[in-house]
């Protein structure tokens, strides 16, 4: 069977893109609509455990019901801002006010990021995250970059090699957006 | 005149064309990607060690630290990728390497693992790695291409008596054996004579005939070709299964979308799934090609960890889950436990007794990036699937996914098309499947 019609999603075109996930969010506010009209049926709302275990839990972005909850109740953000801070081991904190533009460095406590093109395909960056003083032992695990808008996305982070851990994205991901974002925090842990 | 070369990788899941060879700056550390994506293999760490001083020999031959390489096709844990890529560095070094949208003048197939000292050690599996390139050689053999199968010298002999027994002619294949990489190196690397343009021309016409064999193979199906007749070389090969040998095969990506016959050959009960029109539910007995086909079976196995066991150990020893295929009815598949769940793979089954194309999209809350999906004709009792894997050490978390299937009807087999609504015909059905944690938490 060919080989060439399995499409992963960073294979696929921009239009292939925006229509999968046009078409992937119509299905899940249909998915919500119908679930929160069925008889007897109700939502659980969003709790602290809830993101606890998404902290704890394979990486991905904050799921969309979570964002809404951290925007419609501000108890529920305080938590999540002081868990985010408690949990991670290494952070880096918004840029400074006169920051401006994207980044490509971000300086944390005791490490620095990096976002480098590929010279071997465009449109794709290195994500270099490397610890200024060796390999701290245990080494992170995952990188956690939350924004404004309560956009929080989690990658899983390889195993650091001379202190320096590397990680190839698309240009157009999520996870890079919001790392060049000045306004972002970035946690390791 | 410069005559180019493609480079293949010879693995046992069938070979693996390297498409580019890219310097990249020295901070870097080297990767070899997926064909052209974001994703690195889990190889990179060993090929950046192959590649870097002071253990790397790449660097040391062709003076650049850090390389990005893009490959076809996955290749595997081991060492026999190694000389391989070093034949692609050299080519690269000589411009005489062939990207993937090149033309080339010739092809080396290859396989062997270079040490440190430049000695070029023997692999196993010769034979599987043959037999599994067969519909390579097949297609290079038909528009004449020369190949040369490269193998260490200690494997000469396996690798003579293995290709000869696949039939192929032999008129434009070369078996050839080193033992120590200058061998390679001193040998001028191959025919520099210009060749025949019209053989530039066929190897792009290869390069493109699988997915127009797909195209025409789907046209036959849908009854608008003249006959089910074609030129043999037009013939999309059929899926084969290939049980992984345990020291050269890759441990299985979670994420990728792969191709699998069921084991049983009968053609699977009919479980009531939901149809994509009213007469979907007739049956075909007698596998004539007729309008009306049997519904697509769809199903999700849930692999759990046994008692006393975690996904996380599991994974590592290779203990067998306790798996359970279940069927979804047409809201959707039933809330289902989230405690033990390692994997859900997502089947998609054709009952009927001719192949048929099938689209398919999944997303979920596990398994960060987009959607992913898979487009196949599907041979009759086979499944296409897709899998959804929660991280090992944190799985029983909850999590929830969406499934979209369809049968495609004639035209390219773009993913996109499942969702486009100028397109006629295409009926998607669309399924949930929400993975709970219990009502009340173990522990308080």
């Amino acid at each position: 069977m060919n080989n060439n019609v399995n499409n992963k999603w960073s294979a696929l075109a921009e239009r292939q893109r925006q229509g999968l996930t046009a078409a992937f969010e119509a299905l899940a506010a249909l998915d919500a609509t119908f679930l929160s009209s069925r008889e007897g049926q109700r939502m659980r709302p969003v709790s602290f455990r809830d993101l606890v275990l998404w902290t704890k839990g394979p990486p991905g972005n904050l799921p969309a019901v979570y964002k809404m909850a951290l925007l419609n109740d501000q108890s529920l953000r305080r938590d999540f801002d002081r868990l985010l801070a408690r949990t991670a081991e290494w952070r880096c904190e918004r840029a400074a006010a006169a920051s401006s533009g994207l980044l490509d460095i971000r300086e944390g406590n005791g490490f620095r990021l990096r976002l480098k093109p590929s010279k071997g395909a465009e449109g794709q960056v290195y994500v270099l995250i490397e610890f200024l003083a060796g390999a701290p032992d245990p080494q992170p695990l995952s990188l956690t970059v939350c924004g404004p808008e309560e956009a929080c996305e989690r990658i899983a982070l390889p195993e650091f090699q001379d202190a320096v851990a590397q990680i190839l994205c698309e240009e157009d991901s999520e996870v890079v957006r919001l790392l060049r974002n000045p306004k972002t925090e970035i946690f390791l842990w | 005149m410069v005559t180019l070369a493609r480079v293949f990788i010879a693995t046992t899941e069938g070979p693996s064309e390297v498409q580019h060879v890219v310097g990249e700056d020295p901070d870097i550390r080297s990767v070899i990607c997926l064909n052209g994506t974001s994703e690195a293999l889990p190889v990179s760490r060993d090929y950046d060690a192959f590649v870097r001083k002071p253990t790397g020999v790449v660097e040391r031959l062709f003076g650049h630290p850090s390389y990005r390489v893009d490959v076809s096709s996955r290749i595997s844990n081991g060492h026999s990728w190694q000389l391989g890529l070093l034949v692609a560095h050299a080519l690269h070094a000589e411009g005489r390497f062939a990207t993937k949208d090149d033309s080339a003048d010739e092809v080396y197939w290859v396989t062997g693992e270079v040490r440190h000292n430049l000695d070029v050690m023997p692999v196993g599996h010769i034979g599987d790695k043959l037999r599994q390139s067969e519909s390579l050689f097949d297609q290079l053999a038909h528009i004449q291409t020369e190949v040369t199968i490269l193998v260490p010298a200690a494997n000469l002999d396996e690798a003579k008596r293995d290709f000869d027994a696949l039939g192929i002619e032999p008129k434009h294949f070369r078996v050839r054996s080193i033992g120590h990489w200058e061998e390679f190196a001193l040998s001028g690397n191959g025919s520099k004579s210009a060749r025949r343009s019209w053989k530039k021309v066929a190897v792009i016409l290869l390069a493109v005939s699988v997915p127009l064999s797909a195209v025409a193979y789907l046209s036959i199906w849908h009854g608008d070709a003249p006959s089910r007749s074609v030129d043999a070389h037009l013939q999309p090969p059929l899926p084969v299964v290939q049980k992984p040998t345990p020291t050269d095969v890759e441990e299985s990506a979670p994420l990728v979308p792969e191709l699998r016959l069921p084991d049983h050959t009968a053609i699977p009960a009919a479980v009531e799934p939901p149809v994509t029109d009213a007469g979907d539910d007739l049956r075909v007995a007698d596998g004539s090609r007729t309008d009306i086909q049997p519904a697509l079976v769809v199903s999700a196995v849930e692999r759990r960890a046994p008692a006393g066991s975690g996904c996380g150990r599991l994974r590592l020893t290779g203990v067998a889950t306790d798996d359970s295929e279940i069927l979804p009815s047409p809201d959707g598949f039933e809330i289902r436990p989230s405690a033990g769940l390692c994997e859900v793979e997502f089947r998609v089954t054709n009952p009927s007794l001719t192949p048929r194309p099938i689209g398919m999209a999944l997303r979920s809350t596990i398994n960060g990036g987009g959607p992913q999906s898979v487009m196949e004709i599907v041979p009759p009792g086979a499944s296409v699937s897709l899998k959804a894997v929660p991280n090992a050490w944190a799985a029983g978390a909850a999590w929830k996914a969406t499934l979209v299937v369809a049968e495609m009807p004639e035209g390219n087999m773009s993913p996109e098309r499942l969702f486009d609504p100028s397109e006629k015909g295409i009926v998607p059905m669309v399924f949930t499947y929400t993975a709970e944690l219990p009502a009340e938490p173990r522990f308080r």
